[in-house]
């Protein structure tokens, strides 16, 4: 196998082959796309769905599926900045407390799927809308406005130029790299995805590995959303509407397969990187807004097909 | 397992109650609730409830999170109090046309004296015809109708968008002294943003000739998001002098994303949309110059008024144009006042 068809044949090629090809034509058509303060935007800008990423990327790699992330992160932070700023509690314990609400979504996300046996796609649909819900009702649809001061400090400090959320989002990576392709359990994880039955026959703790999955993913969904509400010193029960397509959208041209076992966590970081690059090297090029939507499905689609082909290639190799 | 779902449904129930938030002290009056001079020559007491005959007014609030959705609901609860009607708001989440369709359909379908449902979006007109058909008196607010649309319409309260879009234009072409370059944005290319940014566009033109004004940003409502992309557009053009979003998050957007690139807010001259709390505290501390006061509260209070008057069967005019100030620190307290009180009623 030459060196060539190695390069092309890992599975983060295809996202770093159009980042390249985007950077380079964003920053020839207007150079002040590669300011240091417009790239630390953009770092600053994809945390807080990188974080929920990580947690959609577990999710998936274990073979199953989670919508409620965005409402879990809506939840999240209308929970602790209504304990903060209504009820008077200290900073870290309402953060503990909404990180709580998170992890309790998980554990009922995955008591629907595998012991109730509802699909994944319905059970969590129906946890989306009872944590959105839940949001409503506590805030009333108000604003929870405005937070502590120290919270805003945390929120809008820029250490190395980024943020913190940066910073947890690059090491939340890296933790989970290497829990990925070091430990027992990364391989449990992949096995779980690749095919449940044969995983049990092999004495997989199959229910240990998909409660774990669903708790990290449910915790990190509140983090994000606990992240967000410190950046804009405001908890909004809509915060995180949306996301959840924004991050399977990145995590699937991250490389993460949507069927199980394959993927990586370096890959993740490149999608949430590749839609906050595309998003904001259209507007600093000045694109025309009735065309952007169109160039940002079109390039989407350009990063699928290639990593379509990738995968391809590869299933053909071992046929062969 | 059912004890484990059994103790996640209490837990989540005695944790929801627990953080609820109950208010505490009554609802401030607002300082500048809108006159119905209309229905003021009833005075028999209790006699626009006993029309009412046990069918209450409806506000189809759809967005029902949402804080510009809030003050509306605000002024229609307010105008329901000072008219002592009945009244009930149908709150839905989304913005979907489909669901208003259906929450239009379900208040025909219940007693219903009169509604007011925002109809900014012409797919909505024909949802406003199921219920009039029905025989159900509605009210349009927040953007005006032309006639020959719904012509079945009772009226519609709503601001003059070319005055206050005008209004904006005029006074940022002061502001910054006909120098350019000017930001511009929006939420989405919907058909109320486009004109409002249309006719601002026209002003400031008119005003400044030679001004430069970027093409149109779309944020979206992601604010994460929204805040990155303008950092690029100040990164693109460090020498922007002013930015004017037609949306509700604009002034946050421009002002947080001018502190990122590292520019002082305070040196370009932002204006952004509606009085919204955070909103108004931006420009108590300067980061935000000016606020369009789109009249949230006061269309929806204005339409209960003109369905009262429709109900003791009094003449109303078909078009009601609202006032739309520019907010600055000179006269900000008011708008306070109206988000003291719809945080007071808790509703």
């Amino acid at each position: 196998m030459s060196i060539w068809t190695k390069i092309v044949q890992r599975r983060e090629f295809a996202i770093i082959a159009v980042l390249i090809v985007l950077v380079t034509t964003f920053s020839l058509i207007n150079p002040a796309f590669l300011r240091p303060n417009n790239i630390f935007a953009i770092l600053r800008g994809g945390a807080f769905i990188g974080v929920m990423a990580v947690g959609v990327a577990w999710i998936l790699l274990s073979g199953t599926f989670d919508l409620s992330t965005g409402s879990t992160a809506g939840m999240a932070a209308i929970i602790t900045s209504t304990l903060i700023v209504k009820m008077g509690v200290p900073i870290i314990p309402s953060i503990v407390a909404g990180l709580l609400s998170g992890t309790l979504v998980g554990i009922a996300n995955y008591n629907l799927v595998f012991k109730a046996n509802i699909p994944a796609f319905l059970a969590t649909i129906g946890t989306m809308f009872i944590a959105k819900g839940l949001g409503l009702y506590i805030s009333k649809g108000w604003e929870v406005y405005p937070l502590p001061e120290v919270v805003g400090i945390f929120g809008r400090a820029q250490p190395l130029g980024v943020s913190w959320h940066f910073w947890i989002f690059v090491a939340l990576i890296i933790i989970s790299q290497l829990l990925l392709s070091l430990t027992v359990w990364g391989l449990e994880v992949k096995a779980t995805g690749s095919n449940r039955e044969i995983a049990r026959l092999t004495e997989v703790n199959i229910n240990k590995v998909s409660i774990s999955v669903y708790i990290i993913c449910g915790t990190l969904s509140a983090l994000a959303g606990i992240l967000l509400m410190a950046r804009l010193i405001t908890g909004n029960a809509t915060t995180g509407t949306g996301w959840e397509l924004q991050v399977i959208t990145a995590v699937a041209i991250g490389g993460v397969s949507l069927f199980g076992y394959d993927g990586s966590f370096i890959g993740v970081f490149l999608g949430i990187l590749a839609i906050q690059v595309i998003q904001n090297g259209l507007v600093v090029i000045g694109l025309s807004p009735y065309l952007n939507t169109i160039v940002v499905g079109t390039i989407l689609l350009f990063i699928a097909m290639i990593d379509w082909r990738r995968r391809a290639s590869l299933n053909f190799e071992r046929n062969v | 397992m059912k004890k484990i779902l059994l103790g996640l449904v209490l837990l989540i129930f005695v944790l929801s109650a627990c953080v609820s938030p109950t208010p505490t002290e009554p609802p401030a009056k607002p300082t500048k609730a809108p006159k119905a001079e209309v229905v003021e020559e009833v005075k028999e007491e209790g006699a626009f409830r006993k029309a009412q005959n046990g069918r209450p007014f409806r506000f189809a609030q759809f967005m029902q999170q949402h804080p510009v959705m809030k003050l509306m609901s605000e002024g229609f609860l307010q105008a329901c109090e000072d008219f002592d009607v009945l009244c009930v708001i149908e709150g839905f989440d989304g913005d979907d046309d489909s669901l208003v369709v259906s929450s239009l359909e379900r208040m025909t379908a219940e007693d219903t004296s009169g509604a007011t449902i925002g109809l900014w979006y012409p797919a909505r007109f024909e949802a406003a015809k199921i219920a009039i058909e029905q025989g159900v008196p509605v009210v349009g607010v927040h953007a005006p109708i032309d006639r020959e649309n719904v012509p079945t319409l009772l009226a519609w309260s709503a601001p003059d968008v070319a005055g206050f879009s005008g209004a904006a234009g005029k006074a940022l072409a002061e502001k910054v002294a006909c120098q350019g370059p000017i930001a511009v944005s929006q939420t989405d290319l919907n058909e109320m943003q486009n004109e409002v940014q249309a006719v601002f566009r026209e002003k400031l033109l008119e005003e400044c000739p030679d001004i430069e004004i970027l093409e149109m940003a779309v944020m979206g409502l992601d604010l994460p998001v929204s805040i990155s992309l303008a950092v690029g557009v100040f990164q693109a053009h460090p020498d922007i002098t002013g930015a004017f979003s037609s949306d509700g998050n604009g002034g946050i957007y421009w002002s947080e994303g001018a502190r990122e690139a590292g520019l002082d807010p305070n040196d370009v001259a932002i204006i952004g949309m509606d009085y919204t709390r955070p909103n108004l505290d931006l420009v108590a501390s300067g980061d935000v110059w000016m606020l369009v006061g789109q009249p949230l509260y006061e269309e929806n209070y204005f339409a209960v008024a003109l369905l009262v008057s429709n109900l003791m069967g009094l003449p109303i005019p078909y078009e009601n144009h609202m006032p739309a100030p520019l907010i600055t620190l000179e006269n900000i307290d008011q708008f306070y006042a109206i988000n003291d009180a719809a945080e007071a009623r808790g509703e």
